[in-house]
């Protein structure tokens, strides 16, 4: 990794008051931007698709639509500097995604990182951003330390981690086939409820019934650590080809709470079982899904009859966003972890 | 129009009802899918693109996981669906599975990127809602459609059909490696 490394600031660690990360995020649909101070101080969180860059900059890029990451981005660094109402010249370093995720959009923030590495003269970070999910909460819980089960559940990924006493990262468990973030997006496209599908499901489900309809748990018998979900969508769909009535007004709101009952219950019971296996006394969750209100309550409920600590963060750091990129970048910073200017992209990884 | 240059023709016209020779198979599981895909990957020859499409959860990417074990690919393929692009390599082979779902429209679906791996060398590309595309493709592809089955909720039927007299000769190829299997209609 020594190739073109950038040289770096005359700030030397010690001397330093502050160090300001600057994060991007770029691996999927949003473009995202953050300003983290010593890697706990979100001193600024952006995210393109929030109401209020929308309004603010929709005049100038009429679509801050999904995936515009080359529109988006330098709108998105100045604006995460401006909030932080800092200037780019106290950034220490950048930190960045570059795995895995949709190639062309991880080039925009690869890209923009490289650019702000190499004529700032400052090192530059490319982090892994599901590892970035497991350090989400670390930005609200700096001192939780590690040994603990990571649970990273969203639309692209739902993986589990066994996070060990020295920091090493080892992946236990993995969908076979869809994503859960994926199965409510799909089901809710399904039944005509709505994008994204995740929160519409989450607020129709807490008016019915889930033991309504019997729902299959896939896998949770397979004595692995891995998931499956498609059996469960495919069920869903099969039912209601047999049984229209079932989309009915007065079915509709009971047939999604059973189907995300379902989905909680697999990775209650997984995520669990991977916590005892591996004699940890903490489980995190994080990832889009982590914003589920059952999701957050049942794995609430076991954690108290387990006395197990349960640590999941604000539904804004569940999401993909840039603050969690900068904190992982803080730590791998301070390590003295920087990428070379070559360094590529990639759409899967290993974390 | 000569002799030779009549035979010549009618040959063309009788070669081009082979072509878009749509066959038609019943799976009865999830593991005859995943087969079915592993001899498809039998016909298959770099640069060649493969379109799927069907209703959710009828059985696309079962279909290419089984593709991908027939070509080699130890890696278990999950749903390119958010990613909208996944690549896997082995050796000199690059597979690209997309999954256009969640794109509206050409200008999103070249966002991505997939002009590069269209017949690109070594490549073989499969695209999922891939219909999305299809006006805008150069060369000759294949085209494979899945349904549910409503007397068995394990069940599907799938149909393969490709356009050009190479994917004709392939397809046939395909059919007799599929009955020998015992895939009927």
């Amino acid at each position: 990794m020594q190739g073109n490394l950038p040289l770096l600031k005359k700030n030397n660690l010690k001397n330093q008051e502050k160090i300001l990360i600057l994060g991007i995020e770029t691996s999927c649909d949003d473009t995202c931007a953050s300003v983290v101070e010593d890697g706990k101080v979100i001193l600024s969180n952006v995210i393109a698709s929030q109401h209020e860059i929308h309004g603010k900059y929709g005049g100038v890029v009429p679509e801050l639509a999904s995936r515009r990451h080359v529109e988006a981005i330098d709108i998105i660094i100045n604006e995460a500097l401006l909030q932080a109402k800092i200037k780019m010249s106290q950034i220490s370093a950048v930190s960045v995604s570059n795995r895995p995720g949709l190639i062309g959009s991880l080039l925009v923030g690869v890209g923009a990182a490289k650019a702000i590495s190499y004529s700032k003269k400052i090192p530059f970070m490319a982090v892994n951003h599901l590892k970035a999910h497991l350090f989400s909460n670390f930005l609200e819980v700096p001192e939780m330390g590690p040994c603990f089960t990571g649970l990273i559940v969203s639309g692209g990924h739902t993986s589990l981690y066994s996070v060990g006493q020295n920091w090493e990262i080892k992946e236990v468990g993995h969908t076979v086939d869809d994503a859960a973030g994926e199965a409510f997006d799909k089901i809710a496209r399904f039944l005509g409820l709505g994008y994204p599908g995740g929160p519409v499901i989450d607020r129709l489900a807490s008016k019915g019934n889930p033991s309504r309809f019997e729902m299959p748990r896939p896998m949770i018998e397979s004595g692995d650590l891995n998931f499956s979900f498609s059996g469960l969508k495919t069920a869903l769909i099969y039912k209601t080809k047999k049984e229209p009535k079932i989309l009915d007004e007065n079915n509709i709101a009971d047939l999604v709470a059973s189907f995300q009952d379902a989905i909680v219950d697999v990775l209650v019971h997984k995520t669990f079982k991977a916590c005892r296996q591996s004699g940890f006394e903490k489980i995190l969750v994080s990832g889009g899904v982590a914003a589920n209100s059952r999701l957050r309550s049942m794995f609430a409920q076991k954690a108290d009859s387990e006395g197990i600590k349960l640590y999941i963060p604000p539904i804004k750091l569940c999401m993909d966003n840039a603050a969690m990129v900068a904190c992982l970048g803080y730590y791998d910073y301070i390590a003295g972890n920087f990428s070379d200017l070559s360094v590529e992209v990639y759409s899967r990884s290993d974390i | 129009m000569g002799k030779t240059g009549k035979a010549q023709a009618a040959k063309e016209r009788a070669l081009s009802l082979v072509y878009f020779k749509d066959l038609t198979i019943n799976s009865a599981s999830p593991q005859k899918t995943k087969e079915a895909g592993r001899l498809f990957a039998r016909i298959l020859e770099y640069g060649d693109v493969v379109l799927l499409g069907g209703e959710l959860g009828a059985g696309k990417t079962t279909f290419i996981s089984g593709t991908a074990a027939g070509l080699g690919i130890d890696e278990n393929l999950s749903s390119p669906s958010f990613t909208i692009l996944n690549i896997y390599t082995k050796s000199k082979l690059c597979l690209v599975h997309a999954d256009f779902y969640r794109l509206d429209g050409i200008d999103d679906i070249l966002n991505t990127g997939i002009e590069q791996y269209l017949g690109a060398k070594n490549t073989l590309t499969f695209i999922e809602w891939g219909e999305k595309i299809k006006d805008f493709l150069k060369k000759d592809f294949a085209q494979i459609y899945f349904e549910y089955n409503l007397l068995d909720k394990n069940a599907r039927t799938i149909s393969i059909k490709g356009s050009g007299p190479a994917w004709g000769k392939k397809i046939i190829k395909l059919g007799k490696l599929l009955k020998n299997a015992h895939f009927g209609n």
